[in-house]
């Protein structure tokens, strides 16, 4: 994704209907926000859908777009609204359901682990990510591969900075117990 | 984010820092089973979304056009009239490709959220659009034939001309030749539900699932057409004027749960609403509000009747 300032740029110029920042925005923003309604959908078309709905919406609502709040962290609440909602007009789910729920899977064929130590570890980790609770996980993954800042999260989160604080230090935590675990799994095989 | 924030850091010292720093730098996410970038075009979507916005975009390729070239001596002249019987050969080629763009890319008309629309054609159609709907045709409408494609709700009045005019929807066709009819069908529907209500004259409807078997639907009856049916369901006679309430921006609610209700207030109001309660958006709910006035009223009555509560926070209320 594109850097903070791009944003509160591309915000400005979208309230003065600039279509050619509309679009650059779109480009940049896309994939991750797809990536992002995949958590809660699990379905390309329904995701595709909502994305549409979510950059209309925007465009729609661009003169009341104000630059001092994060374009980025208004994306993302505007995907996990609408997903939460059509989630709720199907089927009955528990929030905690659709918060990033997906279970740590242990269907990693043998064969598609790397041999380099490293590239081993990356595995383990993204394994360990996905199992983490899904609060903790959807902050750090935010914060780590979205690179949403705190203040950008609790909003995206409906919660105060300090709780993002509180729940990356968590996952971090219980990812360096998970580190420690596996170093000395290694290091007692070897 | 390169590294961990500050406020992050400052929670591990030594060893702790060193392993929290590798963990945020060998952090990866793992590519799901059938990847998502597969069957997701980025530029598909900019394409479907700049036609639904009606951006300028669109015509970027045709704005090319060649300069026309100036002779200076007699000897360019010749090289000048070729280029210039090129053009001309260009120009009408373009010209040709823009007649076939122009009369095969479908215009569409929409009432954004929050608001409606109404439009005519000269031939005696009218048709009224509630919040968040859109319909589109292209623009060989009117000769022969008459179709069109809706997303949402509307009304339609059509004058017998002896020319059929059709809609179609996600799961419907309905074909008529004078009458005045309702139809809604959401795209956000699980069911994909397509309600027709007739107010007069009569109307053929088929699923799309199989055009051949049409029923034929009577004045002041209703009926649905879904996924899950080849045919459309036995119509049933109705109160017209709840059907039609939103036209006077009414709502009439029937047994449809508190999920759809706050998506149908949503496209109306153009606001969020977040169900904050699992039960309480299954749960059914049927109101009639011929004029209900502020949002704000609604959500009240409804509030009063199902027993819950909201709260409003920067323009989205919170049902729970």
């Amino acid at each position: 994704m594109a850097k903070a300032t791009d944003y509160q740029q591309w915000a400005r110029k979208i309230r003065a209907s600039d279509e050619k920042a509309f679009h650059d925005l779109f480009m940049d923003s896309y994939q991750p926000l797809m990536r992002y309604a995949m958590n809660f959908v699990k379905d390309t078309d329904v995701a595709k859908d909502i994305l549409q709905e979510v950059y209309a919406h925007l465009w729609d609502i661009r003169d009341r777009l104000d630059e001092k709040k994060s374009l980025q962290a208004l994306l993302y609440r505007m995907v996990k609204n609408r997903s939460i909602n059509l989630i709720r007009s199907r089927r009955p789910v528990r929030l905690d359901d659709v918060a990033l729920s997906e279970q740590p899977s242990d269907e990693m064929s043998p064969g598609s682990i790397p041999s380099d130590s490293d590239g081993l570890l990356e595995q383990r980790l993204s394994e360990w990510i996905e199992a983490l609770p899904p609060r903790q996980r959807e902050a750090f993954e935010l914060s780590r591969f979205e690179g949403l800042d705190h203040h950008e999260i609790a909003e995206v989160m409906e919660c105060a900075p300090r709780t993002v604080n509180n729940h990356i230090v968590g996952a971090l935590n219980t990812l360096r117990e998970q580190l420690n675990r596996w170093k000395s799994q290694r290091e007692n095989r070897e | 984010m390169k590294r961990p924030d500050h406020d992050i850091m400052k929670h591990f010292s030594g060893k702790e820092g060193d392993e929290v720093r590798l963990i945020w730098g060998k952090a990866r996410r793992r590519e799901q089973p059938g990847d998502i970038a597969a069957g997701v075009n980025p530029e598909e979507e900019w394409a479907l979304l700049r036609e639904r916005l009606q951006l300028a975009g669109r015509t970027a390729g045709l704005k090319m056009r060649p300069r026309p070239l100036r002779s200076r001596s007699s000897a360019a002249k010749a090289t000048a009239a070729k280029t210039y019987a090129f053009i001309t050969a260009l120009a009408a080629v373009l010209l040709g490709g823009f007649i076939m763009w122009y009369l095969f890319t479908p215009v569409s008309m929409e009432a954004p959220r929050g608001e409606y629309a109404v439009f005519h054609w000269d031939d005696g159609i009218r048709v009224e659009l509630n919040s968040g709907s859109r319909i589109t045709w292209n623009r060989t409408f009117g000769n022969g034939h008459r179709d069109l494609r809706l997303h949402g709700e509307a009304y339609f009045e059509v004058q017998p001309s002896g020319k059929p005019f059709v809609v179609e929807t996600q799961t419907a066709r309905v074909e008529v030749l004078g009458t005045r009819f309702n139809v809604r069908s959401w795209s956000d529907d699980p069911d994909g539900r397509t309600i027709l209500t007739l107010v007069d004259g009569q109307v053929r409807l088929a699923s799309l699932l199989e055009p051949e078997s049409h029923i034929m639907v009577q004045p002041g009856h209703a009926t649905q057409v879904d996924y899950h049916n080849t045919k459309p369901l036995d119509p049933q006679p109705v109160n017209t004027d709840q059907a039609l309430a939103w036209r006077n921006h009414g709502f009439y609610f029937s047994g449809i749960t508190m999920s759809e209700v706050a998506a149908e207030l949503e496209r109306r109001y153009d606001s969020e609403i977040i169900i904050q309660d699992e039960v309480l958006g299954d749960r059914p709910l049927t109101i009639y509000l011929p004029r209900p006035g502020e949002l704000e009223n609604i959500i009240e009555t409804i509030c009063f009747v199902t027993n819950c509560r909201y709260e409003e926070d920067q323009g989205t209320i919170y049902l729970y």
